[in-house]
């Protein structure tokens, strides 16, 4: 730097002052990202590989972006101008890689850029890095077995889980056109803390959400991930979401649009976040419902392929109540069975019963799905309640156990797989009751909270994995709150101290989580 | 709503299976069986499918063996006698309301920077 003072008095005044804004709007920008500090994602425990070799890397850089003007004394505008670009690139390098590599599919040098990537990036690494070199693989036409393979091999399976990791897997799966596995990992993103990952970790992660919902027609779960309080307000979202609320067969998007909306800036012809009504979901179509309470009926309706509903699968179950309590019909079999010469009435319709009753615990979970309860006083349908409730409570046990013989073993599975362990609990854990608040939501908290709860403290204080951790206590605290539970304030004290006690170490009595 | 197994226990009901009508005797079942295989061994165009309430199903000698065994124990020949109940000919049922195809914006995912362009993304 000691060279910048006379250079600076050599330059023509005009130049001078072009350089003393240039240098003015860095120091701007020096200052805007110490402010934004408290908004960087949380460092919890990582470590950057090579922060030394980073550091002066970026150092070089600084040097030669204030050392530029020097090159302009001696006329080497050329140069200067080339060294400028560069290292305005440089400076800021998820720019470089959103707006340059990703587009151009370079996997490698999107992975580098972000790897530069200073600040908010610093303890995403390599897992943002992986990220951005998916996405570039993602976008390719076929992505090569060797490059795919590259980027996997950049991860390291040690290293605790963040919200980036999961979308480095989330974004490999999408390459290997696994896009299920894609969307559960990128839906299971919203469980972790906002402050777990770069902002623009969570720009890709709903900007994929919610165009694969696009693509699949999933209108609601557009707008539902546009409003998500942790959704950036960015165009591609807004156009989205403003789609969501157009009339079915309309939603879809000029080239124009789409054009404004990839601009690096926000387009203003733009309608606000959700200013479109919220379309009625799926206009509740004519219930197929069977009159007539007949076999010939029950077996029609049991073999109508329409979308499951509350209403049809109650009318459903009562109809076959009805049938299995015929007394005509048991009559008949009872006639048919003389003169068969054997059989039994009761075995056969009990046999029927069974059949029934096991579809019809399926048909409740598709029901559930479509977030409608399934509610009413057919013995048939409450029996199929009962046993899928019997069912996913035994499931949930043994999750359970196996999370219970990890800790006691002190066994953790790999940071990804540890989360996708919890991610199938969790699952498990929200059917038992979605959508209505039954008796069964207390009962499920009451068998799992203390367990899952000292599960969650053995991942933050024995292995580290204080995201994951967080995740369980979040998930958790509400449920305290809503069964009135006693570990009420334990659990949000675990919630609160989870994800922050890597920033407060300087504590004379450092805080410990509670099992 | 579809209810799988009950679907799949009229499918593959042996009164269709074997094209007898439920107030069969034994001995018209187990004739019509062994005719059946006999043909199927022939490979004859005209067994290889019968008709069943969802439309046509491809018999095989297995599925004839296996009905004639269920027709032969009483008490699973009452259970098949319930679920004959439908004609054999074909059902209209309605058809399941997913998205219309207009609906959905296949292309979203690559015009917005997320993957490459595709049909019929699932």
């Amino acid at each position: 730097m000691t060279p910048l003072a006379p250079t600076y008095r050599s330059l023509e005044p005009p130049v001078r002052l072009v350089v003393l804004v240039y240098w003015s709007a860095l120091l701007l920008i020096f200052v805007y990202n110490v402010r934004v500090r408290t908004r960087l994602p949380v460092h919890t425990g990582l470590k950057d590989r090579e922060p030394v070799l980073l550091m002066l890397f970026r150092f070089i850089l600084t040097a030669t972006f204030f050392g530029a003007p020097y090159l302009f004394v001696r006329e080497w505008l050329g140069l200067e101008i080339l060294l400028f670009a560069v290292c305005l690139l440089l400076f800021y390098p998820w720019w470089t890689t959103r707006h340059i590599a990703i587009p151009l599919r370079m996997p490698r040098l999107a992975y580098a850029l972000t790897a530069f990537g200073g600040m908010e990036w610093w303890f995403d690494k390599p897992e943002g890095p992986v990220a951005a070199a998916a996405w570039c693989l993602s976008r390719q036409r076929k992505a090569t077995k060797q490059s795919v393979t590259w980027a996997e091999k950049q991860l390291v399976p040690s290293r605790p889980l963040r919200a980036s990791t999961v979308a480095a897997h989330a974004m490999l799966a999408a390459v290997r056109g696994q896009f299920s596995e894609a969307r559960m990992l990128f839906e299971s993103m919203l469980l972790l803390h906002g402050r777990t990952a770069p902002v623009p970790m969570w720009r890709l992660c709903f900007e994929w959400l919610a165009t694969d919902a696009a693509a699949r027609g999933d209108w609601t779960a557009v707008r539902r991930f546009a409003a998500h309080y942790l959704a950036p307000r960015v165009s591609t979202l807004l156009l989205l979401a403003d789609l969501a609320g157009r009339p079915p067969g309309k939603r879809k998007a000029s080239i124009v649009e789409v054009f404004l909306s990839r601009l690096p800036f926000r387009s203003p012809n733009l309608k606000p976040i959700l200013s479109g009504k919220p379309t009625p979901r799926c206009a509740t179509k004519e219930l197929h419902i069977v009159s007539p309470v007949s076999l010939e009926g029950a077996l029609r309706a049991s073999l109508d392929s329409a979308d499951p509903h509350s209403a049809s699968l109650t009318v459903l179950a009562e109809t076959w109540d009805s049938i299995l309590c015929d007394e005509h019909l048991r009559q008949r079999l009872a006639l048919r069975s003389a003169a068969l010469g054997g059989g039994d009435v009761d075995t056969a319709l009990h046999q029927l019963r069974q059949l029934v009753e096991s579809d019809l615990t399926e048909a409740i979970d598709a029901v559930l799905k479509n977030e409608e309860s399934v509610s009413g006083e057919s013995p048939l349908l409450k029996s199929a309640l009962s046993s899928r409730r019997r069912r996913l409570l035994t499931e949930l046990e043994e999750r359970m156990a196996r999370l219970d013989a990890r800790r006691n073993k002190d066994q953790a599975l790999p940071a990804i797989d540890e989360w996708k362990e919890f991610l199938a609990f969790h699952r498990t854990y929200t059917s038992i009751y979605a959508p209505d608040e039954s008796p069964d939501r207390t009962i499920a908290f009451n068998m799992i909270s203390l367990r899952l709860n000292s599960f969650a403290v053995w991942l933050h204080s024995q292995k580290k994995e204080s995201v994951i951790a967080n995740a369980i206590f979040r998930f958790l605290l509400p449920e305290a709150r809503r069964s009135n539970s006693p570990s009420l304030e334990i659990l949000s004290r675990n919630a609160k101290l989870s994800i922050t006690d890597f920033t407060i170490k300087s504590e004379r009595h450092p805080r410990s989580l509670r099992g | 709503m579809i209810l799988p197994r009950i679907a799949r226990a009229i499918e593959e009901n042996p009164f269709y299976v074997l094209g007898v009508r439920p107030e069969c005797t034994r001995q018209e079942f187990e004739r019509e069986g062994q005719k059946l295989l006999s043909m199927l061994a022939l490979d004859l165009a005209e067994v290889r499918t019968y008709n069943t309430p969802l439309g046509e199903r491809t018999r095989t000698t297995e599925l004839v063996r296996r009905s004639m065994a269920e027709l032969r124990e009483p008490s699973r020949r009452l259970l098949h006698e319930i679920l004959a109940a439908l004609p054999q000919s074909e059902i209209h049922t309605s058809q399941p309301t997913r998205p219309e195809l207009d609906d959905r914006w296949v292309n979203a995912p690559a015009l917005f920077g997320y993957g490459r362009f595709r049909e019929g993304r699932q």
